[in-house]
């Protein structure tokens, strides 16, 4: 490690104190190296290091047929594994040119929008705990064990749902899951006043105001996403602007949360309100829910072959923002080119933006309020660190089926 | 019986009382969060298993001061608090003896930190000067409560006579009066700080300063500077638990009812807000401190300055 003598030292430049923050750090679930130029408790300025979960996804998925690399896609992110594969998908059934049933494109919003719920509220613990608020941490924590167990009866299980299939989904509703999902909802709007009041408690409001200030221009011109610029006054969200699945049918059931503050606080309420609007979408999609097969009756090995060479841009709006894909088929059943833009990799300029100029004791809560996911956003660039040159990481190198 | 005896003596009845007290603590904050939180007697078995482990001294630290300061702080702690306990039990005068509770204390506090600092990590560091800060704080509001109680009770120093004085008047001196009451208040006031929990947790915020000056602390140091912090918010409660709210009775009795009731300040002042507050910023704390229980400790000192006047 070059530059092991570097971290947990101190090396003084003029006044300011060089303090890392990760790779590895109690705040931080994931490696990534901020490096924080301090005056005092002053962020002067900071220097943000990829590279530490790389593990160039995007070049396996090259070497792998387009069923294989459906599941693969599904497991780039461990809280949005829903809207990985559906993004990938749908790239790849615009290419076909293929349509899934009404009953599809309606269950696959609904377990996008269970999914933004249990991702909304997991980042709602983890942000309080960055704030030393353990208690609202258990709390957020077990209200969304109650969605993850009706995803888990409905799809088999917790975290890689595995819904997706090509022209459609692979499992369907029945009646007991839907009373289920509809029981489990509304105990989470009941679950949610409550953690509404835990968040507007003066300690942590106090906390979250004023902090990691993004402004409405630097939000556009920083191309922020998701409700970091939604918080930031950026009316913008893929679902009602660039309807997908079964969002365009949907369009009047949900409106997007949008807030002026573009601080930490405004990006909480947000978050919050988004998992009410999500209750609200659920139940809709249950209700309207259309009769009728969930997926087409052709074997998914013969669809893939089909599929002919092209290239597609999809989009999503993923929990923490806009999720892109781009897709090249061969027409052989095979990819020449997989490109997967992440929200958090969208959001590390605007992150680099609310930290110059914030206090030390609000790094944490600053980082954590643009729910970063670092390995999500890491296999999009294959970039040595180190050197700063870019490379292309070879199948031989990855180990297959070794690590 | 000499009161260095009796101190020594009260000195286990001390630790083991701090330790149940963190039990108890760490089982009431489990059961607010709806977990089942660890067994009662976990901090025993914690220390057990951390003075059975290596120390490690890091390559930058000051050695002697990263050594022995662990040592010396849970000495300080423990002397400090057995001295109370001995004092209630005893009831044996000693000139000054509030003072140097109140230095014992502090000294505990300073020198877990600047232990903890002369490892030579930035951390560390930096929660030195958060912790220098946010002790200087609270410990006046603390001190001028401690005046307020002495004042009353005849301007002497000595927690005996505070405990005398409770102890004819027949009640606590938090139930006699106003200004004794608003002491009390400021005391509670500073008490999370004391504690290092939450909302004043800003020395050892593990997601901001990484445990700040425990980082480099492992082993038999982390066990010491264990018992230093636990030792001193429990005397620190039954210091308070014996100005201000004492129970006329004979001394063993009152010294038992003084241990209950610091259990009870330190649930009230330390588990409580630890669990249902989140943390501020370190300029916060000092801001609070410095006006809310500053000024409350100020009234109540002016109050029962006038009072004493007017008797005299």
């Amino acid at each position: 490690m070059g530059e092991g003598q570097e971290v947990g030292m101190v090396t003084r430049e003029r006044e300011l104190m060089r303090v890392p923050f990760g790779p590895i750090h109690p705040a931080l679930k994931e490696p990534v190296k901020l490096t924080l130029l301090v005056d005092g408790e002053e962020v002067v300025d900071v220097s943000i290091e990829l590279g530490y979960v790389h593990r160039g996804i995007e070049a396996l998925a090259e070497t792998r047929n387009i069923v294989q690399v459906l599941h693969l896609v599904e497991r780039v992110c461990g809280i949005c594994s829903h809207a990985h594969p559906l993004c990938f998908i749908q790239a790849i059934e615009s290419i076909g040119g293929i349509e899934p049933p009404e009953r599809a494109l309606y269950i696959r919003s609904l377990v996008a929008e269970l999914e933004r719920m249990q991702s909304h509220l997991m980042w709602l613990g983890v942000m309080s705990y960055q704030a030393g608020l353990l208690t609202l941490f258990m709390y957020a924590l077990r209200v969304r064990e109650g969605i993850l167990d009706v995803l888990e009866e409905f799809t088999g299980n917790r975290v890689i749902k595995e819904v997706n299939t090509i022209g459609g989904v692979r499992r369907d509703l029945d009646d007991r899951i839907i009373a289920r999902m509809r029981s489990a909802v509304k105990e989470l709007r009941r679950a949610l006043k409550l953690l509404i009041e835990a968040v507007h408690d003066k300690t942590l409001e106090s906390r979250l105001e004023g902090v990691g200030v993004l402004e409405h221009g630097e939000a556009v011109e920083l191309c922020a996403v998701g409700p970091v610029a939604r918080a930031s006054g950026v009316d913008f969200d893929v679902r009602r602007d660039d309807p997908y699945a079964a969002y365009s049918q949907l369009r009047g059931k949900f409106s997007v949360i949008v807030r002026r503050g573009g601080d930490a606080l405004s990006r909480t309420e947000v978050r919050i309100l988004e998992v009410l609007e999500s209750t609200e979408l659920v139940e809709a999609i249950l209700d309207e829910l259309p009769q009728g097969e969930v997926r087409l009756g052709k074997s998914l090995l013969r669809l893939s072959r089909e599929i002919p060479a092209g290239e597609d841009v999809s989009r999503v709006e993923a929990p923490r923002g806009e999720l892109l894909y781009y897709v090249r088929t061969d027409g052989r059943e095979f990819l020449n080119r997989l490109r997967i833009r992440t929200p958090t990799l969208a959001n590390f300029p605007a992150l680099m933006a609310m930290l110059r100029g914030s206090e030390l004791a609000d790094v944490p809560i600053i980082l954590s309020s643009i729910d970063p996911c670092i390995a999500c956003a890491e296999r999009v660039t294959l970039v040595d660190a180190r050197e700063g040159a870019r490379r292309t990481v070879r199948l031989s190198e990855l180990g297959r089926g070794g690590g | 019986m000499e009161l260095h005896l009796a101190t020594a003596a009260s000195a286990p009845i001390v630790l083991l009382a701090s330790l149940v007290y963190e039990g108890v603590d760490r089982k009431l904050r489990a059961r607010m969060q709806g977990r089942v939180g660890p067994p009662l007697l976990q901090p025993f078995y914690d220390l057990v298993k951390l003075f059975g482990k290596d120390r490690i001294i890091p390559l930058t630290a000051a050695y002697p001061l990263f050594n022995y300061a662990p040592l010396l702080s849970a000495s300080c702690a423990l002397a400090g608090g057995a001295l109370v306990f001995a004092v209630l039990v005893t009831g044996l005068q000693l000139a000054g003896d509030l003072l140097l509770v109140f230095y014992l204390l502090s000294s505990s506090s300073l020198l877990a930190m600047v232990g903890g600092a002369s490892s030579g990590n930035p951390y560390a560091a930096i929660s030195l000067s958060r912790g220098l800060s946010v002790l200087l704080s609270y410990k006046l509001p603390m001190l001028l409560s401690v005046l307020t109680a002495a004042v009353k009770a005849g301007s002497t120093l000595s927690l005996a006579s505070v405990v005398v004085f409770q102890a004819e008047a027949g009640g606590g001196m938090a139930t006699l009066s106003l200004s004794g009451a608003l002491a009390l208040l400021a005391f509670m006031l500073c008490m999370p700080a004391e504690g290092e929990v939450p909302p004043f947790d800003v020395t050892t915020a593990k997601t901001e300063v990484v445990h700040g000056f425990l980082i480099e602390y492992g082993g038999p140091h982390l066990a010491l500077v264990k018992i230093a912090k636990g030792v001193s918010r429990f005397s620190t409660a039954l210091l308070a638990a014996s100005l201000f709210l004492y129970t006329p009775a004979r001394p063993p009795l009152a010294a038992m009812l003084c241990l209950l009731k610091a259990m009870c300040i330190a649930v009230l002042t330390i588990t409580v807000p630890g669990t249902v507050l989140g943390r501020v910023k370190p300029g916060q704390v000092v801001r609070f401190c410095l006006v809310a229980p500053t000024s409350i400790a100020i009234l109540s000192l002016v109050i029962s300055l006038l009072e004493a006047g007017g008797l005299a």
